[in-house]
């Protein structure tokens, strides 16, 4: 026979046979002069495959190799990716024989950096994190995930200045491996380029001795011109020094490391380190860089990318002639409750930015009666005792937007737009929007369409226009869809719009939905230019309804204000249970708009009113000459929706803590005349007027609302339940923002004023906010943060 | 979890990282083309690694990497071409693709000669030699893997280390190793 020919020779000299098959070929070789040599071929070649295509060998080599041109310098290259799931630190290349792996990395990918690739810092924000746990007794060349050193950094070293950082640092190990050094000593050199365009670099051990070592150091100018920095560094204790190369451009040729592979998005950075006699290649363990800001919100351990406006409450405003109007945008967004929830049931407790109040309250339904005047939506006020400030008053404002039977709501012409990156693959990111999205074709019928759009590395459209009968194809389409790749938003969003424009249906709903975890990470990322877009296609009259799905690195303000610019809404999904309300129960009022630019303007009366303020609604509120303009946008109600927002009164007579001003010199004594002859209107013992603007979802003008409100002295107790939850709601909102107007709340008086308001709780949402109550209360007192 | 677990947990994700990423790498772009789709799905698949536990995978952690990155880079390739593109040349602007014509040559010139002709065998036979000399893998990992017969992979490899040993020779035999 001929073994040479045979497979199983191949086998059999690879290793891979055993047994009695092992037996048997061995007896045949006896028998066939020359297959030896032929095994021992084979067994060669497999030894320089496995050497070639290996793992970390082929590494070491082009290590060695770009190490050996230099022989007194050990260049450490940081691959720093401006885009891409991987925040680049983790691809540390000619780390010495080492790969960093960080997996806590791959949660900070995201649209900050991705969005301003323009400036170098920029560009080169990566989020890192690692190795503060380095004084366990750990082999020298380990790293550590999840462990921050951001945390250990700022605090050891006071004269940092607030802003935006990129460090460098390069580690040194102890020569002795036992003795393994802690991050905080001074065998770190770290530089830092600070935010500032032009200012010196600082340049230091990250340790205690940090000033030994960073003096007399040459300055860089703007980083952004010179497109290449070189930064000579030196640490006075260890005695090592070099260079520090920061390379803006992309592909920057001539230095590229070994592997070839980076996009062009890429940047990099070096770090050459010359070498005493005290340093050698396998002492340097790893190097890495990471974005760092002083901010002590984005700084903190917990808030990895997630990214919150900071909010300030609004204050309490005296009524008098400038502050008699208080007005703003309605806003039924739901997203933050949805997202403090999931915080709190993880044990964490929500950042102050995350806390939206009116999102929280509006997050529930409220059992306020339809309009039945042939308005689009009802206006039902009510006051009440304030119960965290027994003195003030509490003044609701709910609207209720009309509802339409199933049958009697407009068509839908709907085009999902489906971000099908990689980071989407968790089950509670794609494969649960799936789920919602299966029974919400449930629903739709064959007046409706339905499209989708996939967006990731490239964009396509998954499922051409389809009528909303046809359920078995979108079905179909639906189970196609599979997570992977990068993400591009703005590819798919053209073409979403594109699709929708084309199959519009004149008076029905039609939206694009947008769902995502906020990640548009290739491709342009000009945020103002995406919100443009949105803005000119809601001109047009296709809105975006933006869904937000998974957790971890999901983007709280870019995905509202996408929203907000497409007419839209907004909504958070977590579970199926979430998903299922924001498709399903309410597909009346999240896929069609009742009402746009609704504005609500409230006047004051200053006989009745001292001072007010608007609980929430922070980032919406407007100048009051923006209520009458037909220009200024606003937000939208849906079919079914409520919204609520509450005023704390303070009564004539009471006290308020308000800085005061000087009263004017040149100006009449406005207060004076006004106390002492006021005007009839003033009398009329009314509280105040509400007056409202909207727009019909296709028209130009708007229409007024204005319906004056006397308070009923109502006590607390005797309010309806609708303000008695909300109340809670309110509180609850404020204790978590620790808020300086939360007077006399406690979460166990929270607890309290829900307990008796969970009547009508269809959906269970009251009684789970009870939960949510509980587990806050549980947390331990948080240290302050902003 | 303890400190301890942590970094039990890190060192053990580190080794595999080190024995694997590159290899993957080289593996998914051949299935994928883009070098940097297919860097990200391995590391996507390292990072579903680390929601493992090292007990259950018990000692197939590459037999698992593999069928990982495998398993989405056939998921990529089937999206591509179902993918009905909106307007090429617009998307193709932003996309961030691979390396230019330029990057091309530069890579050709950095890939070692048995790189090289590994590459030029046929898809399948490529395929079979990375993930046997690549991932370190046994015939039967491999035909788990891809889904063929264990005899298939012994004959797919044993047709390419014949053409790879012609091709190497007499080169191979003089250095003897080539490293």
């Amino acid at each position: 026979m001929k073994l040479q020919d045979d497979p199983r020779l191949t086998a059999y000299a690879l290793g891979e046979v055993v047994g009695e098959e092992k037996a048997r070929i061995e007896a045949e070789l006896a028998n066939s002069p020359g297959t030896t040599d032929e095994i021992e071929d084979i067994r060669r070649v497999g030894e320089i495959l496995t050497c070639e295509l290996g793992g970390s060998q082929g590494t070491n080599k082009k290590t060695d190799q770009a190490v050996s041109k230099k022989p007194d310098v050990i260049r450490l290259a940081i691959r720093i990716r401006r885009w891409g799931i991987f925040a680049a630190a983790a691809c540390v290349v000619l780390s010495v024989g080492l790969s960093v792996f960080v997996p806590s990395f791959y949660r900070t990918k995201g649209w900050s950096h991705a969005s301003r690739v323009k400036s170098i810092e920029e560009s080169m924000s990566i989020h890192g994190q690692a190795d503060a746990s380095a004084e366990t007794e750990q082999p020298a060349l380990q790293l550590v995930p999840n462990s921050v050193i951001s945390k250990t950094t700022p605090a050891s070293n006071p004269t940092a200045q607030p802003g935006v950082d990129l460090w460098a640092v390069a580690r040194v190990n102890n020569p002795t491996p036992k003795q393994f050094i802690a991050p905080s000593s001074t065998d770190q050199l770290a530089v830092r380029i600070p935010q500032s365009r032009g200012r010196n670099i600082d340049l230091g051990g990250v340790g205690k001795n940090r000033q030994d070592s960073s003096s007399g150091l040459p300055a860089v100018e703007s980083l952004v011109t010179t497109e290449e920095a070189a930064i000579p560094f030196k640490h006075s204790n260890r005695e090592v020094e070099g260079i520090l190369w920061l390379d803006a451009r992309e592909n920057p040729t001539g230095r590229l490391p070994a592997e070839k592979e980076e996009t062009a998005g890429d940047a990099w950075a070096y770090m050459d380190i010359k070498k005493d006699s005290s340093l050698s290649a396998d002492k340097l363990s790893y190097s890495y860089m990471y974005h760092h800001s002083l901010n002590a919100e984005q700084n903190s351990a917990e808030s990895n990318a997630e990214a919150y406006d900071t909010i300030q409450d609004n204050p309490f405003l005296i009524v008098d002639q400038k502050n008699a109007l208080s007005t703003f945008s309605i806003d039924v967004d739901t997203a933050s409750y949805s997202n403090i929830r999931r915080m709190l049931q993880s044990g964490q407790r929500p950042p102050k930015g995350a806390v939206r109040i009116e999102e929280m309250i509006n997050y529930f339904p409220y059992d306020y009666p339809p309009p039945t005047d042939g308005r689009p939506f009802s206006v039902n006020v009510e006051i009440a005792q304030c119960p965290w400030q027994p003195e003030h008053r509490l003044a609701r404002v709910g609207l209720r937007g009309k509802t339409f039977a199933e049958q009697e709501r407009p068509a839908c012409n709907l085009v999902f737009l489906i971000d099908v990156s990689g980071s989407m693959q968790p089950t509670n990111k794609l494969p649960l929007l799936k789920q919602a999205m299966g029974m919400l074709v449930n629903k739709l019928t064959e007046r409706d369409r339905v499209a989708m759009v996939v967006y990731a590395g490239t964009s396509g459209m998954v499922l051409d226009s389809t009528r909303g009968d046809d359920h078995a194809t979108i079905v179909a389409a639906l189970e196609r869809l599979e997570a992977g790749g990068s993400t591009n938003g703005a590819g798919g969003i053209e073409l979403a719009y594109k699709i929708a424009a084309e199959h519009k249906i004149d008076g029905g709903a039609n939206r694009v939905i947008l769902a995502t975890d906020g990640d548009f990470n290739v491709g342009i990322i000009n945020q103002s230019d995406l919100v443009n877009l949105i803005e000119q296609k809601a001109r047009g009259g296709v809105f975006l309804s933006v869904l937000g799905v998974g957790m971890g690195n999901y983007k709280d303000s870019t995905l509202e204000k996408l929203a907000d610019k497409g007419n839209g809404n907004y909504a958070y999904i977590d579970t199926l249970a979430e998903a299922r309300k924001v498709l399903v129960d309410q597909v009346g009022g999240t896929l069609v708009t009742i009402a746009k630019d609704v504005k609500i303007q409230i006047e004051f009366n200053p006989a009745i009113v001292k001072a007010y303020r608007l609980i929430g609604y922070e980032n919406r509120i407007l100048a009051a000459e923006d209520f009458n303009n037909d220009k200024k946008d606003a937000g939208e109600i849906g079919a079914g929706h409520t919204v609520t927002a509450l005023y704390e009164l303070v009564p004539i007579g009471g006290h308020i803590d308000t800085p005061s001003v000087d009263p004017l010199k040149y100006q009449p004594q406005s207060q004076a005349v006004d106390a002492t002859t006021p005007s009839i209107a003033s009398r009329s013992g009314e509280t105040m007027t509400v007056k409202l603007r909207y727009k019909q979802p296709d028209g130009d003008t708007s229409s007024l609302i204005e319906q004056p409100v006397v308070d009923g002295s109502l006590a607390f107790s005797s309010a309806s339940a609708d303000t008695r939850f909300a109340a809670a709601v309110a509180a609850f909102g404020m204790l978590l923002r620790d808020s300086p107007h939360k007077g006399s709340a406690t979460y166990s008086l929270v607890s309290d004023l829900a307990g008796g308001a969970t009547i009508n709780d269809v959906g269970g949402y009251r009684a789970e906010f009870q939960t949510l109550v509980q587990k806050a209360n549980q947390l331990p007192i948080s240290e302050p943060r902003p | 979890m303890t400190e301890k677990k942590v970094s039990g947990e890190a060192a053990w994700i580190g080794e595999l990282v080190d024995r694997y990423e590159a290899p993957l790498a080289r593996y998914v772009r051949r299935l994928v083309g883009c070098p940097d789709r297919a860097r990200d799905i391995v590391q996507e698949a390292f990072m579903a690694l680390s929601r493992e536990s090292p007990g259950r995978l018990n000692g197939h952690a590459a037999q698992w990497l593999y069928t990982v990155c495998r398993r989405r880079a056939m998921d990529v390739r089937r999206k591509e071409s179902r993918m009905v593109s909106e307007n090429e040349q617009a998307v193709m602007d932003r996309v961030a693709l691979g390396p230019g014509p330029e990057g091309i040559v530069g890579e050709r010139e950095e890939m070692g000669r048995v790189e090289q002709l590994v590459t030029e065998l046929p898809d399948a036979q490529q395929e079979m030699v990375r993930l046997k000399f690549g991932g370190g893998l046994s015939y039967k990992e491999i035909a788990e893997v891809t889904g063929l017969s264990v005899s298939n992979v012994g004959f797919l490899l044993h047709t390419a280390i014949a053409t790879l040993r012609k091709q190497m020779d007499p080169d191979a035999k003089r250095q003897g190793n080539m490293r």
